[in-house]
């Protein structure tokens, strides 16, 4: 349904030259276009963590870069209301076909149509994997090895973290030292106090969430309010989502953004090599010609993308000499546990998530599971909470209406469990087509037992902190939350479908630059490991410019 | 297992009291509209003003320092006035005493410009300003105790977001500065000049070492403050500078007050003094890109930075003057 | 399931926070102009049938009555839950998902809600909108521990169209009105001003204030 608020769905903005301000209502900022004849240096799909931050990188290194969205061009303060349902409008809400022993729930539990991506709509959770998950085969015995060293990546996580302005504690109290971050952590709500008396009762360490919204001013964007309504869209400009960082920042650099661009295809010439993409605007298909493509449409999208682009050199699709894309889906168990508060919570106020606690992240001790999870304090909105009450114990008539009322004692808490690994966790492409003539993905997840177990886990632990915290009534619901993998990164070509560098083994210029590389999920929530992920490739990419090995 | 079936399970959990038992919050609370806290504050700033100018008919004109630390301790107050209002009302007014702080800073204002206006009453003025620095004692109990009650004890959020020790420091300073205008009048009025001299030095001497207490603990509490909001902005780092080296030039020129050092504290006051004024303006411009600038100053004015902090630098300033001229006065370099 | 086999306690919901009104907010920095563009079109432009033909659509309300009852409402303050469902429908905006052997969701709806109607003759020989409350209530209990016909269902899994389609896409449009917002203290819309006191206990002045506590829910110890 349109949106009573703005028009951004309906009209292209960032086109004539300029691009939308996305610190001041109605106003504009100069973009640089690039003729669709003359093949840029990198077309890339996807204006999310992957995205945005390698258009803006590679544009400040001084490539030629047109990064296309599907989704709208927003001015948060301007366009974003204050209500749930108006702003399912960044929501990616494109039929997709959900299956296997544990089907996933997509569309805005975790699917961004925006420019910007899922950022513009995520919980902000600003969290490092743990070091050792990068060996987690070698070190921990179970799923795969990244390509990647820790140290590398801790640096990087430092700059992801310098750039979005992460409001964290001065001192992490887990894994090993990382600087204070660079704006000073939020008052915790009332909420958040709830996950720290469970843990101090039991004994465990807690901590306030590193979180990417300001807590102090920066540049034109406004500290936050705690407004609560961060889940989806934040009218402050607080939140640094992609679409008030990188987004800008690589606008300023050069790169150009298509929004309202629906790429449906990667064209290939003769020699096996892609030539550039073509997109869906303002009513027709389009091609835009590239020396590079960059594939960051986040773990559906992308095999999708791969997948659908199938020519007679690649006949299962691109960069799938491996058979992989597509495969090893991830999700985080998101399964929830809730209870009744004597005090008044009012979890609606602030950042939902402000305190965490990643015990069984970094214990390895008294787990009959592989893997790890965090957990978060939660502050759902009205109808977000009221859907996981109603799917989850199918409660209606007056005892629905009377549960709700409940809404301002209630306090909660959630995992982000990590998943393994499976091949049978997959994208496909079904037989049915959407509305411009594309496959529509069929996604098949199923959990393992190590995942139910950690799941069983999480439960119990939750719930033993929920209770010492002093909350009666608990009851629980299930999720899942996040995607990863799907295109892994790895050494091996017969093993991954891209390199280090992200770079796909079968067409040196092709890449894929977001989620989907991920060769494990790890337990805590992704954005940030997909940040400092590119800014890593990013490194690379430039560096083997400089050398003269791109295209 | 059936989500439904383990929710089941987990139910099967102690529950606490019955929901009956706990008492419902009052519906009024919070207890004020925030224009009427406005105005409320407002006229308490009105009326102690005027309270004290009324109270100070007749008697003697006091000397110069006892105008300055009574001008001083009036800006202290007003400063502690108009932030413990509104960070109390804020916090709810939950406890009885969280009115002590307004009511103690109030009566303080008044005392203070009665003192700078006349020399009567010493002894009921003496009081007051002994009851400030009593309210202020206890007020910083009652922040430690605040501070500690929550999860995370002695923690920089705790430190960061919940009561501070610099608002109840600050009313302790302006019952101090209030005592010594006092002093400083009593020595004006001594019967011999060996008397006055010993006076003069000795109320110097606690009114300079009380300003760079002061400033000692201002700076900390500025910098606690300032590196919450991550010195976003590099003037932020001025009074962090600034402060203390002013606490530094006081101390010196208590310890030794010939003119070179008392020259230099004076200067460094008069820097501390402007940063006072000029922090106010910025305060003020932090307010105003908030969003909803002052439109939304229900939730601005509270959400800070807070205007009513950065004046008592000029109070703590006014206090610093004072001390340097009864400290002058001992060497005989300048008519008090 | 969720205690299925207790006695239902039916007494009608009554709100903790009868003094607040989401909606007094309107004029105040809680509210910007793209919210109450948002809301003025919620508020005042509730869509027509479109989708659904008039036996359906009477038979969708009475469905809408017993999962989210409002007997304290009347006809001009009532929550309109089926007519946003209608339109939703006709625009065809999904959710995102279709789980495997789910149709469409167009089809889900139309399948359901003349499953109930089926069930509801097989039980009681009269239509979903004829039987009283009670009946209607233990039907779709029935519904959702999977109690029913699957002939009348046409492949429709008769709890999973009840949990993550029916009741779904109910409470996202009732909880998204202000009303529902009012009635449960929700604060509401919020930019650009939103709170300054985030503890327990603690409310600003633009808060709902708490007059009595909630009602016990069944089920819940």
């Amino acid at each position: 349904m349109s949106s009573a608020v703005s028009d951004a769905q309906e009209r292209v903005r960032a086109t004539g030259g300029r691009a939308p301000d996305v610190f001041r209502p109605g106003a504009w900022v100069p973009m640089r276009e690039h003729p669709e004849s003359e093949p840029v240096d990198f077309a890339i799909v996807g204006t999310g963590c992957g995205g945005s931050v390698l258009a803006a990188r590679l544009a400040e290194a001084g490539h030629s870069v047109v990064a296309f969205d599907a989704g709208a061009f927003y001015r948060p303060l301007e366009d974003f209301a204050s209500d749930e349902r108006e702003q399912e409008k960044l929501y990616w809400l494109d039929e997709r076909i959900s299956g296997g022993d544990d089907p996933i729930e997509l569309g805005s539990n975790n699917s961004g149509k925006a420019v910007g991506g899922s950022t513009v709509h995520f919980q902000m959770v600003a969290l490092r994997f743990r070091p050792e998950w990068f060996k987690s085969r070698s070190l921990l015995g179970y799923g795969h090895d990244w390509p990647v060293d820790w140290r590398e990546m801790w640096d990087y996580y430092a700059k992801a973290e310098a750039a979005m302005r992460i409001a964290g504690p001065i001192a992490y109290p887990w894994g090993p030292r990382r600087g204070s971050y660079p704006y000073r952590e939020h008052e915790l709500s009332a909420s958040a106090l709830v996950l720290a008396k469970g843990a101090e009762a039991l004994g465990v360490k807690w901590s306030p969430t590193p979180t990417a919204t300001l807590s102090a001013p920066h540049g034109a964007a406004h500290p936050c309010v705690y407004r609560g309504f961060c889940k989806i869209g934040c009218a402050t400009n607080a939140k640094q989502s992609m679409l008030v960082t990188f987004v800008p920042r690589a606008l300023k650099a050069g790169a150009e953004i298509r929004d309202l661009a629906m790429v449906g295809r990667i064209e290939t010439g003769a020699d096996g090599r892609a030539t550039g993409v073509h997109y869906h605007r303002q009513g027709a298909w389009r091609f835009q010609k590239a020396k590079n493509v960059v594939v960051a449409g986040y773990s559906i999208e992308t095999p999708r993308l791969l997948l659908n682009s199938a020519c007679p050199q690649h006949p299962e699709g691109l960069a799938n000499s491996s058979g992989l894309v597509g495969k090893n889906l991830m999700v985080h168990v998101n399964d929830a546990v809730w209870g009744i508060m004597e005090e008044e919570i009012r979890w609606y106020k602030g950042p939902p998530s402000l305190a965490v606690c990643e015990h069984w992240n970094y214990t390895d001790e008294g787990k009959d599971f592989d893997g790890g999870y965090a957990f978060m304090s939660q502050g759902p909105l009205p109808t977000d909470f009221a859907t996981s009450l109603v799917s989850n114990e199918g409660v209606f008539g007056h005892e629905l209406r009377k549960w709700m009322g409940h809404y301002n004692h209630m306090a909660g808490l959630k995992v982000v469990g990590e998943t393994m690994p499976q091949e049978s966790n997959r994208v496909e492409l079904s037989d049915e087509t959407d509305a411009l003539g594309l496959p529509i993905p069929k996604v098949t997840f199923s959990y393992c037992d190590n995942d139910r177990r950690l799941a069983r886990h999480a439960e119990n632990f939750q719930s033993e902190m929920l209770r010492a915290a002093g909350a009666r009534s608990l009851y629980r619901t299930k999720s899942t939350a996040h995607l990863m993998g799907g295109c892994r990164m790895g050494d091996d070509p017969a093993e991954s479908v891209v390199d280090a560098s992200g770079r796909s083994w079968d067409i040196d210029n092709l890449f894929v630059c977001d989620g989907s590389l991920f060769p494990t999920a790890g337990g805590v929530n992704p954005s940030m490991t997909i940040v400092a992920n590119t800014l890593r490739i990013a490194d690379r990419i430039i560096a083997m410019g400089r050398r003269g090995e791109i295209g | 297992m059936s989500s439904a079936a383990s929710a089941t399970a987990l139910r099967l959990l102690p529950g606490a009291a019955p929901r009956e038992a706990r008492p419902a919050p009052p519906p009024d609370q919070p207890t004020l509209r925030s224009g009427t806290l406005l105005a409320v504050t407002g006229s308490a700033l009105v009326a102690a003003g005027l309270a004290g100018t009324l109270l100070s008919h007749g008697g003697r004109r006091p000397p110069t320092a006892t105008r300055l630390a009574a001008c001083g301790s009036a800006l202290l107050a007003a400063s502690v006035l108009a932030d413990s209002a509104m960070e109390h009302y804020r916090g709810n007014f939950r406890r009885r005493a969280m009115f002590a702080a307004p009511t103690a800073a109030a009566v303080t204002l008044a005392a203070g410009l009665a003192t700078a206006l006349t020399s009567r009453a010493r002894m009921m003025k003496s009081a007051l300003f002994g009851g400030s620095i009593v309210t202020g004692l206890f007020g910083l109990g009652f922040h430690a105790r605040n501070i500690l009650s929550r999860p995370g004890g002695l923690s920089f959020n705790n430190l960061f977001y919940r009561a501070p020790f610099g608002a109840p420091g600050a009313l302790v300073l302006a019952g101090a500065a209030g005592l010594g205008a006092i002093a400083a009048d009593r020595a004006a009025a001594s019967p011999t000049l060996l008397d006055g001299r010993r006076r003069h030095r000795r109320a110097g001497q606690g009114l300079g070492l009380a300003t760079a207490a002061g400033l000692f603990g201002l700076t900390t509490e500025i910098g606690l403050l300032h590196f919450r909001g991550a010195f976003h902005n590099k003037l932020m780092y001025a009074p962090v500078v600034t402060v203390p080296l002013t606490g530094l030039a006081m101390l010196c020129a208590v310890i030794d007050p010939e003119p070179a050092r008392t020259a230099t504290a004076r200067r460094a006051l008069g820097a501390t003094a402007a940063l006072g004024i000029l922090g106010t303006g910025l305060h003020s411009y932090g307010v105003s890109r908030n969003m909803g600038g002052f439109y939304n100053w229900t939730q601005n004015l509270f959400q800070g930075p807070p205007i009513a902090a950065p004046p008592s630098l000029a109070g703590i300033a006014l206090m610093g003057f004072a001390a340097l001229r009864l400290l002058e006065r001992r060497t005989g370099a300048r008519a008090g | 399931m969720t205690a299925g086999n207790e006695t239902p306690d039916e007494s009608p919901f009554v709100t903790p926070y009868p003094h607040y009104d989401v909606l007094q907010k309107w004029d105040s920095p809680s509210f910007n102009d793209a919210t109450r563009r948002a809301l003025t079109q919620r508020l005042t432009e509730v869509p027509r049938r479109r989708f659904f033909d008039a036996e359906r659509y009477t038979r969708l309300r009475a469905v809408v009555d017993c999962v989210l009852p409002q007997p304290e409402r009347s006809e001009a303050e009532r929550i309109p839950v089926e007519a946003w469902i209608d339109a939703q429908l006709e625009a065809n905006q999904g959710s995102g998902t279709r789980y495997v052997g789910t149709p469409t969701q167009r089809e889900a709806w139309r399948r359901g809600l003349d499953a109930l109607e089926a069930e509801a003759h097989a039980r009681h020989g009269s239509g979903f909108a004829d039987l009283s409350p009670e009946q209607q209530t233990a039907l779709l209990k029935a519904v959702d521990n999977g109690a029913v016909d699957q002939a009348h269902w046409q492949g429709v899994h008769a709890q999973r169209f009840f949990r993550e389609i029916l009741l779904k896409d109910a409470v996202k449009i009732y909880y998204a009105h202000p009303a529902a917002w009012s009635e449960m203290g929700f604060g509401g819309p919020a930019a650009p001003r939103g709170y300054v006191r985030l503890g327990p206990d603690d409310r600003d002045p633009w808060e709902a204030a708490e007059e009595r506590p909630p009602q016990p829910v069944r089920g819940l110890p």
